[in-house]
């Protein structure tokens, strides 16, 4: 499937341009974003508030197409299938497929990905950072285009071979380099480990203050891997407001909650019927199951430990049966 | 301006969150609470909070002074509550267990091998524990660790003590 | 972790069978490999394990996908290296390395150096 295009502006007034991938096409006006994909019915349009939009768009990009689905809100999303990517509208919402107005259409990821980065970069403000939460960032994102923000959206990430400030590897975030505490941290204690090495095993004999390198962080609902045990990864996060997505994996992930507190909205993956609800405060641990999907909500910035499971072959054990969705039965 | 309290837990004040089910059972979720469990097991019991595959993370409650520990590759140990030492010796290869062993043993005898210093772990901070190398807990009061591992012989599963069902 | 799994003299591949541009695996073992990436006459090696999340860039045996002139894309998350130096220049691990593999050429024969 290919056919993407970069139209010019649909108005001169609005500002912004609209895109084309696949049979979709995405416009933009200064609150809302239109999704339009054809149906047995005519063309059918979804609307989806455009900082929202933006939000969930800048974790789709940045995390190229993260683990299975990143679901925008109810009807679009996207499905990770590790060299294509599927684009769906309705495709695991049960009104939609019951009336057969879904659609799924499967690319080339190098094609989509530059369509998705063309939608960002052209409908990012300037002083909009689809990375903050709404407290930081305000309502720049409104309104006619006006700008841009390449600096906040083309972040580069950093990623550690062993453990986030070990010689050699990943740096730690500090003053120097541009990475104050967030006020929303402000209380967090920034002293670093008492390290006592004998000559000649300093980097072995090693520690660093992980909640301080976390309330650093200037990005939210964005996991990065602190430290690595073969496919075991702690991908610790800060997160505020609201997850932009709803995350349906294809494998079991785990929340540790380090500090504060985030509620959970659990939908089964394939319809979206509401599951559960799991609250979270400070020291619980639970497991996401792989036949769910799961959005978060943070009053207050909070510290979160996401487990992962790295193991690609992990993904084929759970398509077939072979083991449960859910990671222990007792 | 806008003030903000960060809240952590721990041994002696946490509070655990819950699960509110509409259509799925509390046992998918395998949600427990590290200083609840912390607090209902002995010192240096290694109990699984966390399983996918053979990846685990246990929780620790660290009293006293630990056995001696190794592992063919590294693990990390993160200090969620009070303040821990980890003293480290580079082990004599006749004590180190095969490079493709996962997952740590307790060392049946003393380590040989030069001294190789230690690391004060307080709240939020954490620690490399090296390949090959042995490594033992130390700490005055109740603290609780968790350790990043993988499934070995010292692991602890209690899931229907610990998780809500 | 990084330590390159082929001894020197371990023949790789043959340049004549590969697409131009094009990648081949030379399986190392049960869980390691060499990528093998040519562009004209300039082939260079390296360990086939993005530094994302340390698994390697394909998804399905012999399966690469070519992002642009001389550049891989890592088949999970979009990563994108070149195949000069192994840098990745796009993607969640932007600013990191590949493992170089050093090879040498005895005629068309790839070979670890």
């Amino acid at each position: 499937m290919s056919n993407s295009a970069i139209y010019e502006p649909i108005s001169n007034e609005i500002g912004y341009k609209s895109f084309k991938l696949g049979s979709f096409t995405f416009h933009r006006d200064e609150y809302f974003v239109y999704i339009e994909w054809p149906t047995k019915n005519g063309r059918m349009t979804h609307y989806i508030s455009a900082d929202a939009f933006l939000r969930a768009m800048m974790r789709d990009v940045a995390w190229g197409f993260f683990y299975y689905q990143v679901n925008f809100d109810h009807v679009f999303g996207t499905n990770n299938l590790y060299g294509k990517v599927e684009m769906f509208a309705g495709s695991f919402n049960e009104t939609y497929t019951s009336q057969g107005l879904n659609l799924t259409e499967t690319y080339e990821t190098p094609e989509i990905m530059a369509v998705f980065k063309a939608i960002l970069a052209d409908w990012t403000n300037e002083g909009f950072d689809p990375f903050a939460a709404p407290r930081e960032t305000g309502i720049a994102w409104m309104g006619r285009k006006n700008g841009d923000n390449a600096a906040a959206i083309g972040r580069d990430r950093e990623t550690c071979k062993r453990m986030v400030g070990l010689p050699g590897d990943a740096p730690l975030r500090s003053d120097d380099r541009g990475y104050p505490v967030n006020p929303a941290f402000a209380d967090v204690p920034q002293e670093a480990p008492e390290i006592h090495a004998a000559p000649g095993y300093e980097g072995r004999v090693f520690a660093i203050n992980l909640f301080a390198y976390l309330s650093r962080s200037d990005v939210t609902w964005n996991p990065s891997i602190s430290s690595v045990v073969k496919t075991n990864l702690f991908c610790p996060t800060t997160e505020e407001y609201i997850l932009p997505i709803k995350h349906g994996n294809d494998r079991v992930e785990w929340f540790l909650q380090l500090s504060d507190a985030i509620n959970w909205e659990i939908e089964d993956k394939t319809t979206g019927r509401p599951r559960a609800k799991v609250i979270m405060k400070p020291g619980d641990i639970a497991s996401m199951p792989a036949d769910i999907r799961h959005q978060g909500f943070a009053a207050k910035r909070a510290m979160l430990l996401v487990w992962e499971n790295a193991n690609p072959k992990v993904v084929e054990l759970h398509n077939t049966g072979a083991i449960p969705p859910y990671p222990v039965a007792f | 301006m806008m003030e903000f309290r960060t809240a952590f837990g721990s041994l002696s004040d946490y509070e655990k969150g819950h699960i509110e089910i509409i259509d799925d059972k509390p046992m998918h979720y395998t949600f427990s609470n590290v200083f609840e469990v912390a607090q209902k097991s002995a010192p240096w019991e290694k109990i699984a909070v966390a399983k996918n595959l053979e990846n685990l993370i246990e929780t620790i409650r660290a009293e006293g002074v630990s056995p001696w520990y190794t592992c063919a590759h590294d693990e990390f140990a993160l200090a969620m509550d009070g303040e821990v030492e980890v003293h480290f010796v580079d082990l004599d290869p006749a004590q180190r267990v095969a490079p493709e062993k996962e997952g740590n043993v307790v060392l049946a005898d003393a380590p040989s091998g030069p001294v190789m210093g230690y690391v004060v772990l307080k709240r939020g901070h954490q620690a490399l524990l090296p390949a090959n190398a042995a490594y033992q807990f130390r700490a005055h009061r109740a603290s609780v660790l968790l350790q990043q591992a993988l499934e070995g012989e010292n692991t602890v599963y209690r899931w229907k003590d610990i998780c809500y069902s | 972790m990084s330590a390159i799994p082929v001894a020197p003299g371990t023949a790789l591949c043959r340049i004549g069978q590969m697409d131009d541009p094009g990648a081949q695996e030379y399986h190392a073992g049960a869980s390691a490999s060499v990528l093998v990436l040519r562009e004209g006459e300039r082939v260079t090696a390296y360990l086939n394990r993005c530094p994302h999340f340390q698994i390697p860039l394909n998804s399905r045996p012999a399966h690469f996908i070519m992002a642009g002139k001389g550049l891989l894309m890592c088949a999970y998350h979009s990563a994108v290296f070149r195949f000069s130096d192994g840098a990745c220049v796009e993607g969640p691990c932007a600013g990191s390395q590949l493992t170089q593999v050093a090879i040498r050429l005895e005629g068309d024969l790839v070979v670890a150096a």
